[in-house]
């Protein structure tokens, strides 16, 4: 039985674009110490050393209705609370705490940031353009700054004031605050284009949008993907003959997971913890029982926690039956109409049973898998199939029909990195990847005059190789935002954000040039503004390129080579309109 | 073929056509020419007055709907018709075909308007499926469900009841018997349709539906009600003769035909049957004491007529099964005087039992011809085979005196008395009695024993639906060769046909991998079918097709055991681990409950895009009654041969017999019945002209002549010679390629005229075809 060496992340999983705006160290009103986290999503606080109930400590952060701080003062604590409703029961209050006794003002500003980002999260929309500072008092938003009765107390209190529901416009406007919030390209994009530059107004901005499925209300529903639980089972364990020791990876998501998928583990874990060696047990069982070892130590040892949970699986029948009395009928194969007594008929012959008293009773394992891909499949947020009548999809054919239905979900994927990423982890971070491969590259070309030094660690350069090495992540490299990897790695830093943004600006730009035409008397000034800004972006991208240092400017013109020619087509259409209209 | 301009040619859409002046109301826009094919021949066959017909139609062409409209059609133009019996196999089929019904007449009446023919359309199933009761619906064990209903429906509890308020009756049912029974039903009921209706109503769906079909003109359900003469006795007795009836589905009419007139006793059912004579007694002595009329009248009754004469007047709550023989094989007699009294005949069964038990107590297998049996038991019991004759119907007589509650804990006795009159009625031959000692628990070496009535020729129980009713039409998308099933279920059809798929597009992709990449064989032939490495190359053909085909695949296993096998090496291999990482897992288990939710859990995932892989057993529950189209079956791969257990005693007495009666070798039908059965797997997967899907069979032995020409031509003209020996490499190849081709843009200009007919298309066929006579 190997030794296993168990990590424990307790990081908690984010969406991807829930991102992380804050994290502090506090103690809650239990006085037990933790971190509070705030993202653009929720507010969480978990708390140290221990795994706890995390749904009682998570507060959606368009739920919180109360923003209460205390005045700053020497004598007092900086304290935070927050509150869905009047109710207090749903209230939490936070205590940030100073790290070091140096530096007494850290819980204070901690605290103070945290209720400008809380503020700002959860003000109405269109309070949450980018023109203010991030962390600045807000003057414009429309938060109510009250006096307590009690004087000693800031109440800031974010209400809404109105309770009716929210118009079509007012929706509209939310969706396009929490697009900008979510999105920092398309945020920064219309900073540029709207707030700065002037170049488009903001209608403008948002109409060309409109027909994407982003900003389309029910759309915008289906496009909060979250990506499903993973289909692997988590007990597969690595399974290392050569080595005596595995290695486990244990999250705070494969944590939760185990204990969804099996209670009586999450049971155990409450009763049993602190026990020194719980999850190492846990592995230890399940490896035992993958490998079926006849002979095991652990079939001597103390008795095994676990051995209860692996056999309880077989009084499930009731939840069958009730789960059997939703099924539509036509395709419930236990409908049938043979009269239940098996002795009518031919019996069919018996197996004869297994005469090898070793050999593992095989149905819980098939229960088992089952029942995994039933957990998986009930966890993951992904769109329910269609209830009604099934039987009346199923029995048309709609090759025959005349008209056809076109109720065909797109695809919908939100972020492709996210597609190609989430099959594998890697542990290596991209930059260091870059850096290697640009080392790698620079030792290549500098093979001959022997003149380059190389400063990576062999053991880097040796995961790195592996990395790239592998077809499944190298595809994920390559299939990345579409752009040619090698020249992508071979910019420095800063060339790539540029190129990128050059690129989304002129993305933009271009969308609303084509959009003016054909030109009529009301498009023809606005037509006129944007070719001026598209040559304005010209002439700075040119610029750009030829100010990059000359070993990296190949790479550069080449990726900006087809924006140039995107540019060019549409200065060349203005030519012509403008000859044409000179005729 | 006459070709007369039919209504509406404008947009030269299929309103309704003609076939040899015959107006046929199809409830599409368009049609396939199969589907326009095998109408042209099932006209022939209707028109030729009295006689069957076997029609071969591919999977997925719409058979149904084509059966339905025409029959529909038919019925119209022929009012002198009797009812249209619509036959298949499990509910999830009847409910389909029931759905089917609603689009083609709700399209009729459309095209009618308001003097559109009136139509009664229902389905019919057990119990089970269509009680709305609050507490017996809730039983899954359809036999109990039956006990349970008649607790609460027979006419002594509702008697009972008027005296006493506490006993319990079903409001549905008294809903139904106070309002329903003069209720003149009209339109479509599906089985979902009929528990709304029944419970909007306050009616018992059941009894709504056992009423409706004596008036029905479209009944739907399964073969047994037909068949079984259990069952059908009580349900198509009525019937008129000049009715039409379907079997859908029929590759497997055979089978169905042997259960109905098969029988098992096993130890348990014997000692059960002990301990359900002494019930008895105690009862017959109870009711001797409180109301020894009762016996008395039901004596009278038997001295008068025959054992069941008395038994017309219960009502449909209190019936139990009819006669287990064929209706011409009913004794016409009299009861014996010796077994006319309940003790009496108590004590005959008792000895029955008791001999039974003597015989079965074997340590090898013993076969025996029905008349040897009989014999044996006139010498140690001196019981004429006469007497046995009256057994079922006695004892049905019986049970309906006493009045009892719970009468599901009867059926052990029942089965023995069937026994005694199946066994005394078919003695001459076509049956055989085998008894087969079994280990019922390894540990402590307890044995066990059946004793199988098994009738051996399907031809007995078809030939009186073949006699009695004017049309049989029997059909499938698989029922390849045609002359093998003419030959044993021994008909002489007047027309047969098969007809292949038209496609405009390559839609299904058949391919036999024989080797994995380590060129080592792939088969699941007895000697190999363990081999680890054969196993392993099994489980990469999934594993790489996991990961290139989109969400669906289906897993077929020639048997329950053999699956078990695979899928544990497979675990021990981490075979199904990495499956995992690729598409979720379902596997099949022997509980059918458990099953159906396994397989709903499998389509949620093939309808989300998450993708599936569904492990499943060749004859199993799934492969029997579920269509894998579109996204639910991207690919089918058959592991191995699906032969039958050879080892089958049974199967043996079968075999020697169709040896001796119908000259079929032991190998040609062994390899028949195989390859019906692969393809009646792999064809699940399609669905219409827009669908399409992989069918990899995956064991060398395919890649013979023998084995792919028996598949039903549809299958093997798809079937490259390119694509008969390939490695799990190359089909894995295969398969990308294809599924790239299937996710180009598929247009419906691609297939008019060609695999999808309009009306001018038709109307040219008609037109060539007169031309051609001319």
């Amino acid at each position: 039985m190997g030794i296993f060496i168990l990590q424990l992340d307790c990081n908690f999983t984010t969406s991807d674009w829930e991102r992380p705006s804050l994290h502090a160290a506090v103690r809650n009103k239990n006085s037990e110490d933790g971190i509070l986290f705030v993202t653009t999503l929720k507010l969480l606080f978990l708390r140290a050393g221990g795994v706890g109930d995390p749904k009682a400590d998570i507060l959606n952060i368009k739920d919180i209705k109360v923003l209460q701080v205390n005045k700053e003062s020497p004598t007092s604590k900086p304290l935070l609370r927050v509150a869905k409703d009047n109710d207090p029961a749903s209230a939490l209050t936070f205590e940030f705490m100073n790290k070091s006794a140096a530096d007494q003002k850290i819980g204070w500003k901690e605290r103070d940031n945290a209720r400008n980002i809380i503020t700002r999260l959860t003000a109405p929309p269109e309070t949450n353009k980018p023109t203010n500072g991030t962390n600045a008092p807000r003057s414009t938003a429309p938060v109510k700054t009250s006096q307590k009765p009690t004087a000693t107390e800031t109440v800031t209190q974010v209400t809404q004031s109105n309770n009716q529901p929210p118009t079509a416009e007012q929706r509209e406007r939310e969706q396009r605050a929490i697009l900008l919030a979510n999105n920092p390209e398309l945020k920064a994009l219309h900073k540029d284009l709207v707030s700065e530059m002037k170049i488009i107004t903001d209608a403008e901005f948002w109409e060309s949008r409109k027909r994407q499925p982003m900003i389309q209300s029910e759309m915008y529903k289906m496009n909060n993907q979250t990506a499903g639980l993973p289909s692997a089972l988590l007990l597969s364990t690595p399974k290392n003959t050569s080595e005596d020791k595995s290695q486990i990876r244990l999250t705070a998501t494969s944590i939760y997971l185990i204990f969804k998928e099996s209670p009586a583990i999450e049971r155990l874990f409450r009763e049993k913890v602190p026990h020194e060696e719980f999850w190492t047990k846990y592995f230890e069982t399940l490896r035992f029982h993958s490998e079926k070892r006849a002979t095991s130590v652990l079939a001597e040892k103390e008795e095994n926690i676990f051995a209860r949970e692996q056999q309880e699986s077989d009084s499930r029948k009731d939840l069958f039956k009730k789960k059997v009395n939703g099924i539509d009928i036509s395709y419930d194969i236990s409908a049938n109409d043979e009269q239940g007594i098996d002795n009518y008929g031919i019996r069919e012959e018996i197996r004869p049973k297994s005469t090898d008293p070793k050999a593992k009773p095989i149905l819980p394992m098939i229960r088992k898998f089952n029942r995994h891909a039933q957990f998986v499949l009930e966890g993951s947020t992904a769109k329910k199939s269609k209830t009604g009548n099934e039987a009346k999809e199923k029995v048309t054919f709609d090759d025959l029909d005349a008209d056809v239905p076109s109720d065909v979900i797109p695809l919908n994927i939100k972020d492709s990195s996210v597609y190609f990423s989430k099959m594998t982890t890697t542990s290596i971070p991209q930059e260091e990847i870059e850096k290697c491969m640009r080392t790698f590259g620079g030792e290549m070309r500098g093979w001959s005059s022997n003149r380059s030094r190389c400063n990576i660690s062999s053991e880097m350069a040796v995961a790195v190789l592996n990395e790239v090495c592998n077809p499944q992540l190298n595809s994920q490299h390559l299939l990345r935002d579409n752009t040619p990897t090698d020249d992508m790695l071979h910019l420095a830093g800063g060339s790539r954000e540029k190129i990128e943004k050059y690129f989304r600006t002129s993305m933009e730009l271009l969308r609303h040039f084509w959009s003016c035409f054909p030109i009529k008397a009301e498009t023809a000034e606005r037509e006129k503004k944007i070719i001026d800004s598209i040559n304005r972006l010209y002439e700075e991208m040119k610029s750009y390129r030829d100010g990059v240092p000359k070993d990296g400017r190949g790479s550069v013109s080449s990726l900006m080579l087809s924006i140039f020619g995107m540019l060019d087509k549409a200065i060349d259409k203005d030519q012509k309109y403008r000859d044409a209209k000179k005729k | 073929m006459s070709g007369r301009l039919p209504l509406d040619l404008l947009n030269s859409k299929i309103v309704s056509f003609k076939i040899e002046e015959l107006d046929v109301y199809f409830p599409y826009s368009y049609i396939y020419p199969e589907q326009y094919n095998y109408m042209v021949r099932l006209k022939q066959a209707l028109d030729a007055g009295k006689g069957s017909c076997v029609l071969e139609m591919p999977s997925g062409t719409g058979k149904t709907v084509t059966l339905l409209s025409f029959i529909t059609s038919y019925k119209l133009a022929h009012p002198e018709m009797g009812k249209f019996v619509y036959c298949t196999r499990t509910v999830p089929e009847i409910e389909k075909a029931l759905e089917e019904a609603r689009r083609v007449i709700a399209y009729r009446n459309q095209e009618y308007g308001p003097s559109a023919p009136k139509v009664l359309c229902i389905g019919l199933t057990s119990r089970r499926n269509l009680c709305v009761h609050p507490t017996v619906s809730e039983e899954k064990d359809p036999k109990v469900t039956d006990s349970k209903c008649r607790n609460l429906t027979a006419s002594w509890v509702r008697d009972m009841a008027k005296d006493d308020p506490r006993v319990d009756l079903c409001d549905y049912f008294e809903g139904f018997t106070s309002k329903g029974k003069d209720a003149l039903l009209e339109g479509i009921y599906t089985i979902s349709d009929l528990r709304d209706f029944g419970r909007k109503n306050g009616w018992c769906p059941y009894f709504v539906a056992r009423h409706s079909v004596d008036f029905a003109d479209i009944i739907v359900f399964s073969y047994s009600y037909i068949i079984d003469p259990k069952i059908s006795d009580l349900v198509t007795k009525e019937f008129s003769n000049n009715c039409i009836v379907v079997f859908d589905e029929a590759h497997n009419i055979d089978n169905a035909c042997i259960d109905a007139l098969s029988v098992n006793i096993t130890r348990s059912t014997l000692e059960a049957s002990t301990r359900n004579l002494n019930k008895l007694k105690n009862h017959i002595k109870e009711v001797r004491e409180k109301d020894a009329g009762r016996l008395k009248r039901e004596y009278d009754n038997l001295v008068e007529g025959l054992a069941r004469s008395h038994l017309h007047n219960c009502t449909r709550a209190e019936e139990l099964r009819a006669d287990p023989v064929l209706p011409n094989d009913v004794a016409q007699e009299v009861v014996p005087g010796n077994i006319r009294k309940a003790e009496h005949f108590l004590g005959l069964m008792q000895r029955v039992v008791e001999y039974i038990k003597t015989r079965i107590r074997v340590s090898q297998a013993v076969s025996e011809f029905p008349i040897s049996f009989l014999n044996g038991v006139y010498q140690a019991t001196t019981i004429e085979p006469r007497m046995l004759t009256f057994c079922s119907g006695r004892l049905a007589s019986l049970l309906y005196t006493l009045e009892l509650p719970d009468i599901d804990q009867y059926v052990p006795l029942g089965i023995v008395a069937d026994f005694a009159t199946l066994v005394s009625t078919y003695s001459k031959g076509g049956f055989i009695i085998i008894i087969d000692p079994f280990e019922n628990n390894y540990w402590t070496g307890e044995q066990d024993a059946t004793l199988q009535f098994s009738c051996l020729d399907a031809s007995l129980a078809l030939r009186p639906v073949l006699e009695k009713f004017r049309n049989v039409v029997i059909t499938s998308g698989t029922i390849s060769p045609l002359d093998m099933y003419s030959k044993i279920l021994n008909i002489k059809p007047v027309i047969t046909d098969r007809f292949p798929m038209t496609l405009s597009r390559k839609s299904v992709c058949p391919m036999v991998v024989t080797k994995g990449n380590d060129q080592l064989a792939m088969s699941s032939a007895f000697d190999v079918r363990r081999d680890p490495a054969v196993v392993r190359n099994f489980g990469n053909l999934v594993v790489d097709l996991s990961a290139c085909v989109p969400d669906g695949i289906v897993c077929f296993f020639p048997s329950y055991g053999y699956m078990e096998d695979i899928v544990s090496m497979w675990n021990d291999m981490d075979i199904l681990n990495t499956i995992l990482v690729n598409k979720l897992l379902f596997v099949e288990t022997p509980d059918p409950v458990e099953t159906a939710v396994a397989l709903d859990s499998y389509r949620k995932a093939c309808n989300s895009g998450r993708g599936a892989v569904l492990f499943s057993v060749a004859r199993g529950k799934v492969s029997e009654g579920i269509d894998f189209d579109h996204q639910y079956g991207r690919a089918v791969i058959l592991f191995g041969i699906p032969y039958v257990n050879t080892q089958s005693k049974i199967l043996r007495a079968r075999l020697e017999y169709l040896r001796d009666n119908y000259q079929i070798r032991e190998g040609e039908f062994l390899t028949f019945d195989a390859m019906r059965t692969a393809a009646q797997c792999v064809g699940r997967v399609i669905r219409g002209k827009t669908d399409y899907g992989l069918m990899i069979f995956a064991d060398k032995r395919y890649s013979r002549a023998d084995k792919f020409k028996k598949l039903p031509v549809w299958i093997a003209d798809a079937l490259p010679q390119t694509n008969l020996n390939l490695s799990t490499e190359l089909a894995v190849g295969v398969a990308k390629q294809f599924l790239k081709e299937m996710a180009q843009p598929y247009t419906r200009e691609d297939q008019l005229g060609k695999s999808l007919w309009t009306l001018e298309d038709i109307l040219a066929f008609q037109n060539r075809l007169k031309e051609k006579d001319k």
